[in-house]
């Protein structure tokens, strides 16, 4: 494997991660932790972990970091992503799930959405009510 | 929940849209006072397409760094979202209101309207309105 020297990886999704990665054949490593920074599952024993759900798996691990390949983990959870070497980028829609979750139950996810004051506020707080969601955009 | 619906709250665009905001306001108006639910809330909406899922992660990288080549591929892979080739424009030193925006809507409007949504039932204007 042709191994590339230490460098930033940025990984784009809702929000903007920064970390360390290694590359070997265009492929960034990561720390575990920057793993679940970025797209909020844990790597534990018993495989991908978040709250209660797992699901197996064997990181692929760099031997000598012990960074694991990101797009490994990011395939394996089934979030399609872009990666571009030369920019050191990786945009992952790690929304998938709950999207078509929603689509077919046709439940609105719990969302937070900042008020005119800047204050947040869950959908869940207006539970029971009617609520008309509206998005708009001036472009 | 009622899936997402392109509708009008005014008569601000109707011009160019063709499409009045008086059924929609009256199915808003009747759900909030009255309860009804219109007929077509049981629509389920499809998910995105893989083009249209990497269209959105090209113009992630693109919005980011403004390259021109993620720029390229996003507009190619969904050429008719308004949420990547319109939104691209300003990005890219174009006009999202100029003669560029009007190409795409009628390129838009040939291909019959598509986005992600309940399929528009409430009225366009007719021609003398």
């Amino acid at each position: 494997m042709e191994k590339k020297a230490t460098s930033n990886l940025r990984v784009l999704t809702q929000n903007t991660h920064d970390m360390n990665a290694v590359w070997y054949d265009q492929r960034p490593f990561v720390k575990e932790t920057d793993v679940e920074k970025s797209l909020g599952w844990e790597i534990k024993p018993e495989g991908l972990c978040k709250e209660e759900s797992c699901i197996p798996y064997t990181p692929l691990n760099e031997p000598d970091s012990g960074y694991v390949d990101f797009l490994d983990v990011a395939n394996t959870l089934g979030f399609s992503n872009v990666l571009d070497v030369d920019l050191g980028l990786a945009a992952v829609d790690t929304f998938s799930l709950l999207r078509s979750s929603a689509l077919k139950d046709r439940k609105a996810p719990d969302i937070e959405l900042p008020d005119v004051g800047g204050e947040l506020h869950s959908l869940s707080e207006w539970s029971n009510k009617k609520k008309l969601l509206v998005a708009f955009s001036s472009w | 929940m009622r899936p997402n619906a392109g509708e009008f709250g005014s008569d601000t665009f109707s011009e160019l849209t063709g499409i009045s905001c008086a059924d929609h306001m009256n199915q808003v108006k009747a759900w909030v006072k009255e309860g009804e639910v219109p007929e077509d809330a049981d629509h389920t909406v499809e998910d995105f397409d893989i083009n249209e899922i990497k269209a959105r992660l090209h113009f992630r990288i693109a919005a980011d760094t403004r390259s021109e080549y993620h720029f390229q591929k996003a507009e190619e892979l969904a050429p008719l979202d308004f949420t990547i080739v319109r939104a691209s424009m300003p990005l890219r030193g174009g006009n999202p209101f100029g003669e560029e925006f009007f190409d795409l809507y009628e390129r838009y409007q040939k291909a019959g309207s598509p986005y992600h949504g309940i399929p528009r039932k409430t009225a366009r204007l007719r021609e003398n309105d």
